[in-house]
């Protein structure tokens, strides 16, 4: 499962404009809306990803943040990624404020497609350098390139 | 005089067995009780393995339901660090 195939380009914000986890979520939500078309109802996708950060936050350290939920009228598996240059205060496990967000959004059956958006999500945030470049670049395409890159090196390494 | 440390070494296989496999929360939980002990843990699957007290480092395993995974904890409370993952996982971390 490639990064690019369910992180468009189109689902991709290069500056969020929301300062706190909830707007975050909200905006992420509704860039996964527009960019795929899906029928689903942001208001209850939003519950769920706050539902799930009770439990447990979603930021696992490092400035990076994984939140996601299942969703109906999700059919496969479907993401968005963001970025903030102010930094959110995610409750993440270490503290420090999230900067990086991936958000993956999963249909109510289908537990291995979900685990592999996963995996693909933290091989690529253990590949050198390329949190650091995702910090550092500021437009949509050079973003999206990344994700491609990272995608042709894990397959290239996991082949 | 002589400071004789006794390097326990420990390990265990366990299949996962909750529906979602090693995903998020989980990940969090296994990282969180490993960060608890001294001993340095290892966890494989099949010939990968990965540092049981990172959590990006588990998720890469990209571990199902049905996984076969390998508990290795090196250092004096191996013994207690590898039993408390094992009681973990064995409880399906709490899920279904």
């Amino acid at each position: 499962m490639k990064l690019s195939d369910f992180i468009i380009k189109t689902a991709i914000v290069k500056n969020l404009k929301a300062v706190n986890k909830t707007n975050v979520l909200e905006e992420l939500v509704s860039t996964v809306k527009k960019a795929y078309r899906l029928d689903f109802k942001p208001g209850e996708a939003v519950d769920g990803l706050l539902k799930r950060e009770k439990i447990g936050s979603t930021g696992i350290g490092h400035g990076i943040a994984i939140p996601h939920a299942k969703v109906k009228g999700v059919t496969s598996v479907v993401g968005a990624f963001g970025r903030s240059e102010t930094g959110i205060d995610f409750n993440a496990l270490d503290g420090a404020p999230v900067n990086l967000i991936f958000l993956i959004l999963a249909p109510l059956n289908g537990p291995e497609e979900y685990l592999q958006s996963l995996q693909r999500v933290s091989q690529a945030i253990k590949q050198p350098n390329f949190c650091k470049f995702l910090r550092t670049t500021h437009e949509i395409k050079g973003l999206f390139e990344l994700f491609q890159e990272v995608d042709a090196d894990l397959d290239k390494n996991h082949a | 005089m002589l400071i004789w440390t006794k390097i326990m070494l420990e390990e265990c296989n366990i299949q996962i067995t909750n529906k979602l496999g090693l995903h998020v929360r989980p990940a969090a939980q296994l990282a969180e009780i490993a960060a608890k002990y001294q001993s340095q843990i290892t966890i494989t699957q099949n010939s990968k393995s990965v540092n049981g007290k990172s959590i990006i480092e588990l998720l890469t395993l990209g571990a199902g339901q049905g996984t076969l995974l390998s508990i290795k904890g090196e250092g004096d409370d191996a013994l207690k660090a590898v039993a408390e993952i094992k009681q973990l996982i064995t409880n399906k971390f709490g899920e279904e």
